[in-house]
């Protein structure tokens, strides 16, 4: 095995002079909105100093600022149902830094299943939808943070899409006065694994447990960085600036080490459709083209993830290969509950494993935290609660 | 008394230009920014040239001995045009070099600046730079040249490797829509060279097109035909690594295979030609114009493909767009011609 | 639409054309179909194609032979192979938006109401049913073991006290069963008002009238509330 991975180790260390070019036009959607703002057809949510932005070099070398508090969770409609210890894990940082943020009910899913799944709708209806949102960041006076892989790729192919067309402009306004609000785009489309990038080296003073034996594998998700690639994040630093950075990032930040494998680009098989309905189709290319991979040619401990759909795809159709001869297991997550895991958050509470399928015991055993104290624990919060216990959150809710 | 005409550049193109004005009694100027003449071949020391398979010397070689001996030819090193004017029909120019500074009138100009190879780091889907064993033609043209070709990554001969077409060529994900024209029979007839210098390395050529035009289809029937080389159709999407140290392709073979993902230990990118920043230069500097795809422009491209739209400025070789050397040596010999017409007649 | 006298639908040539029409002027159909280099980037990236007769090579191949028998015959289970994933269009030389172009299809399929989208999108009808009624997708109530039997014996565990477990994830808007989050209805009424400007409720009723049905009694309720 340590031969195996001799030449998958280290890749995610290579450094570079980093020189992409983009021969299609890219920089001109930023220009185009401030324009168009200047004509007085569209309002934009500014990234200002109010908040804190730390700038990220994307594909083509253009500056990103990410915006670093003063916050809107736009949280992911997959996610919150099945792996809710992805955006608690991220509230919690937040706490942790003081972050601004506000996290509430007046938020709807970006709807874009209905677009890359069963096709029932339309770019008038997903612009709208998009732009309800952003515009009720706006009228809060804070900057949208995307949770979702998905929605990120959406909201970056709407903002596109109503940046260059006047007529879906027009339509959008129009519905948009229907519904007592305006026709708002922020400056930047933010994912909030580029929050976890920029904070990195922030997250990784909060560090509890050594991880220089841990191998990670990363698996990006194709709506962040192969949706309007010119949007995402690549350091020179990080495989060369040759890969989006995200994630990996955060984990060499960490000091975990991060293994490549031959199945990078790969998607996770969750298809939108094929999750639902052809399954054996979702299910034969997680273990096929993502676990199995990871698992035999990278040795890996933890697969990590920057999606919801991604995230559940890998880790719930584990269990089904076993019976069709795929022994391989790896746990699945998202970075930032690698990192709140790697900083001290509660497995239970906190990171919420307890949702996931695939065995993550081993892997805690192996940073050293003690998931069984954490699973006692747990046990009696939930008795507290089950007697009429108030409930310890992450902020009150209005 | 004697024209005067400055070349810039000493590549084929304008090493040619040079040594034909010279032996027509005309005082040549030529100007190279590099230490060195002999242009993009002796920088990355070409050891054998398409289509023959000639010893480089003997062409580029040749050449550069032909300007040297040629006491009409005056070089500049590290050389480049400081300022430049126009004068009615003349023109006046600053020449810095590792000399000092001169100025000098000319009666015409020949610019024959060359291109640049295509950086394949730019293009971030081939992981040059992130991989060893992936490199481009012509750092394998370099490794040849010096005779020693091994993987980056262990100082092994390959037991296979992939030749990968198109690379900064036409691909609109770096602006370059043209086809470099040369990356196609410079690839194959690398391929020929490995298989007769390394029989037990197997090679494969990726395509979308295979591009060996004119005579230059002979190589391409050589390589299948005397030396198996393995020509696949279909561009590569993804390189990853894969076992024993080897890096995999991923692609589609549109004819055979369907899907395919091949591991090699050496992958050679078939980087295009570009016109550099040299171009823009050139253009800024003399008030030429520049095309669409970054080269200079022609004043007709069909009928006077050596002039520029300015009069007495004339173009030759790879400045132009990309071509073969043959090419540029005889547009060299074309632009010496138009410029030596335009000196006698203006002087 | 014709029949033969076996009662199966026949296509006509006019039709077929009507439908490639219909594609062409989408506003984003020149944008995704440009020319196609024939090359197979796109396709030796794709996911389905390695499980499925499926190829964006052949998706862009056909859009550009103005072969209005080619287009519709990828009007049936054929885009719906896709996985939306985009891999395609990060990579096209071109430019071109295979994926994309499937979208384009795949609306039309259900616009119309053609029988592959119906018998398609069937199962998804508790999906489809949470997005438009709710603004919301899997529910945590969803994930149950009769419903997810290969996900495994965890799916029980999970889904075993659920209101206690979901009291315990410290965010106050998680803490429901029904929703991923709970949904302010304010947040649900003007979704619908976009819906119903956007034609989106038009289209769920064309394709599956029963679940339009339910998803209109929710609406009333939300509205009336
Ligand atoms: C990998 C590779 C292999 C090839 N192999 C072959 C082969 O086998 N056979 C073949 O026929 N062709 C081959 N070619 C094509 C060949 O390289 C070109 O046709 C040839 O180099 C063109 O000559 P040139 O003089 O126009 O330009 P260049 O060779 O580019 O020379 C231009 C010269 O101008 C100088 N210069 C640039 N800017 C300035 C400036 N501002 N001021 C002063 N000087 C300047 C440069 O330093 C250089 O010396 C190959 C090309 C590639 C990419
Ligand atoms: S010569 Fe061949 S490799 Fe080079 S750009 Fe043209 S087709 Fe591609
Ligand atoms: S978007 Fe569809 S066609 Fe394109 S690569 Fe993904 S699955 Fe294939
Ligand atoms: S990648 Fe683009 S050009 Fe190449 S086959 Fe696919 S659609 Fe055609």
């Amino acid at each position: 095995m340590a031969i195996e991975i001799r030449n998958r180790l280290g890749l995610a260390d290579v450094k570079s002079d980093f020189r992409h070019i983009a021969g299609r036009k890219i920089e001109n959607i930023h220009e185009e909105l401030l324009e168009l703002e200047a004509k007085g057809e569209i309002k934009v949510i500014h990234i200002t100093d109010a908040n804190k932005p730390i700038e990220a070099e994307t594909l083509f070398g253009r500056k990103k600022k990410i915006p670093t508090t003063k916050l809107w969770h736009h949280k992911s409609c997959g996610q919150c149902g099945n792996i809710p210890g992805y955006p608690v894990s991220l509230l919690w940082f937040m706490n942790k830094f003081g972050t601004e943020y506000i996290d509430e009910r007046n938020q709807t899913s970006c709807t874009a299943w209905n677009y890359h799944g069963s096709a029932t709708s339309n770019p008038v209806g997903l612009a709208a939808v998009a732009v309800r949102n952003f515009h009720r960041a706006y009228e809060l006076g804070l900057f949208p943070l995307i949770h979702c892989a998905t929605s990120f790729g959406d909201y970056k192919e709407m903002r596109n899409l109503l940046v260059e067309n006047k007529e879906l402009r027009d339509e959008v306004r129009r519905i948009m006065h229907k519904i007592g609000r305006e026709l708002v785009l922020p400056e930047e489309i933010v994912h909030y694994s580029e929050w976890v990038h920029v904070m990195r080296f922030e997250i990784a003073k909060l560090k509890k447990y050594d991880l220089s034996n841990i191998i990670t594998t990363v698996h990006p998700a194709c709506h962040c960085y192969k949706m309007i690639p010119e949007d995402c994040i690549y350091d020179k630093n990080i495989y060369a600036g040759k890969r989006t950075a995200v994630s990996t990032g955060v984990a060499l930040a960490l000091g975990a080490q991060v293994a490549d494998y031959s199945t990078w680009y790969d998607c996770c098989g969750f298809g939108f459709r094929h999750i639902l309905t052809e399954r054996e189709a979702s299910r034969s290319f997680v273990m096929d083209r993502k676990i199995r991979p990871m698992v035999r040619e990278a040795n890996s401990d933890v697969c990590i993830t920057q999606d919801t759909g991604c995230t559940t795809t890998l880790d719930k159709n584990q269990w089904i290969g076993k019976a069709m001869g795929y022994t391989e297991q790896v746990p699945v997550m998202a970075d930032v509950m690698f990192a709140a895991l790697a900083c001290g958050a509660d497995v239970y509470k906190i990171v919420q494993l307890q949702w996931h399928t695939t065995d993550w015991r081993p892997l805690c055993e192996k940073m050293g935290i003690d998931w069984k104290k954490s699973e006692e624990e747990y046990k009696a919060y939930l008795e507290q609660l089950r007697s009429g216990g108030k409930p310890e959150n992450l902020y009150e809710y209005a | 008394m004697a024209e005067n005409i400055l070349v810039i550049g000493g590549g084929p193109a304008g090493l040619h230009a040079a040594i034909e004005l010279a032996e027509l009694g005309v005082n040549v100027s030529l100007v190279e920014r590099d230490t060195f003449l002999g242009g993009n071949p002796k920088k990355f020391k070409y050891k054998y040239l398409f289509p023959d398979l000639q010893p480089a010397d003997d062409v580029i070689g040749e050449l550069i001995r032909r300007t040297e001996s040629n006491g009409n030819i005056k070089k500049y090193f590290s050389a480049n045009i400081e300022s430049f004017k126009e004068e009615g029909k003349k023109f006046n120019a600053v020449i810095k070099s590792d000399s000092g500074s001169e100025t000098k009138t000319f009666d015409s100009i020949i610019v024959a600046t060359g291109f640049e190879h295509f950086d394949p780091a730019k293009d971030s889907k081939y992981s040059y730079q992130l991989f060893d064993d992936v490199i481009d033609i012509k750092d394998l043209e370099r490794m040849m040249g010096e005779g020693n070709f091994t993987r980056p990554s262990n100082g092994k001969t390959p037991k296979n490797v992939a030749f990968i077409l198109c690379v900064g060529s036409r691909d609109r994900h770096v602006g370059n829509q043209y086809c470099s024209r040369v990356c196609c029979t410079v690839s194959v007839k690398q391929a020929i060279e490995l298989r007769e210098h390394f029989p037990e390395t197997e090679v494969y050529i990726f395509y979308m097109d295979i591009r060996t035009y004119g005579f230059y289809e002979d190589l391409y029937w050589k390589a299948m035909e005397e030396h198996d080389v393995q020509i696949v159709k279909g561009r590569v999407a993804e390189i990853t690594s894969g076992p024993d140290n080897t890096v995999i392709c991923k692609g589609e073979d549109t004819l055979l295979r369907g899907p395919f993902e091949i591991p090699f230990d050496m992958v050679v990118l078939a980087s295009g030609m570009e016109g550099g920043p040299q171009s823009p230069e050139m253009a800024n500097k003399l008030g030429i114009e520049l095309d669409e795809h970054g080269f200079l422009k022609y004043a007709n491209v069909t009928l006077s493909p050596c002039k520029s739209n300015k009069d007495g400025i004339f173009l030759a070789g790879a400045c132009t767009g990309p071509k073969a050397i043959a090419d540029a040596i005889i547009e060299g010999g074309a632009a010496a011609m138009n410029a030596y017409i335009y000196a006698k007649k203006n002087s | 639409m014709e029949y033969d006298e076996n009662g199966v639908s026949i296509v006509s040539n006019e039709f077929k054309k009507e439908i490639f029409e219909e594609a062409k002027k989408d506003f984003r159909y020149e944008e995704y179909v440009k020319g196609c280099l024939n090359c197979g980037v796109c396709t030796g990236g794709c996911p389905p194609h390695r499980f499925f007769d499926f190829s964006p090579r052949m998706v862009l191949q056909n859009c550009k032979s103005n072969d209005p028998e080619l287009v519709w015959g990828m009007m049936d289970e054929y885009v719906w192979a896709c996985f939306q994933c985009f891999t395609c269009a990060m990579i096209c030389p071109f430019l071109n938006n295979p994926g994309g172009v499937i979208a384009i299809l795949r609306e039309i399929s259900v616009r119309r109401g053609f029988e592959s989208a119906k018998k398609v999108l069937k199962p998804y009808s508790r999906v489809l049913l949470k997005l438009t009624a709710y603004g919301n997708q899997l529910s945590p109530d969803m994930i149950q073991p009769d419903f997810f039997p290969d996900w495994g014996p965890h799916i029980g565990y999970a889904s075993q006290d659920l209101p206690l477990k979901r009291k315990a994830i410290p965010m106050p808007t998680l803490q429901v069963t029904n929703l991923a989050w709970d949904v302010a209805p304010e947040a649900m009424k003007e979704l619908y008002t976009i819906f119903e400007e956007a034609g989106v409720f038009k289209i769920i009723e064309v394709v599956d009238p029963a679940l339009y049905e339910i998803i209109q009694d929710i609406v009333d309720d939300v509205r009336s509330e």
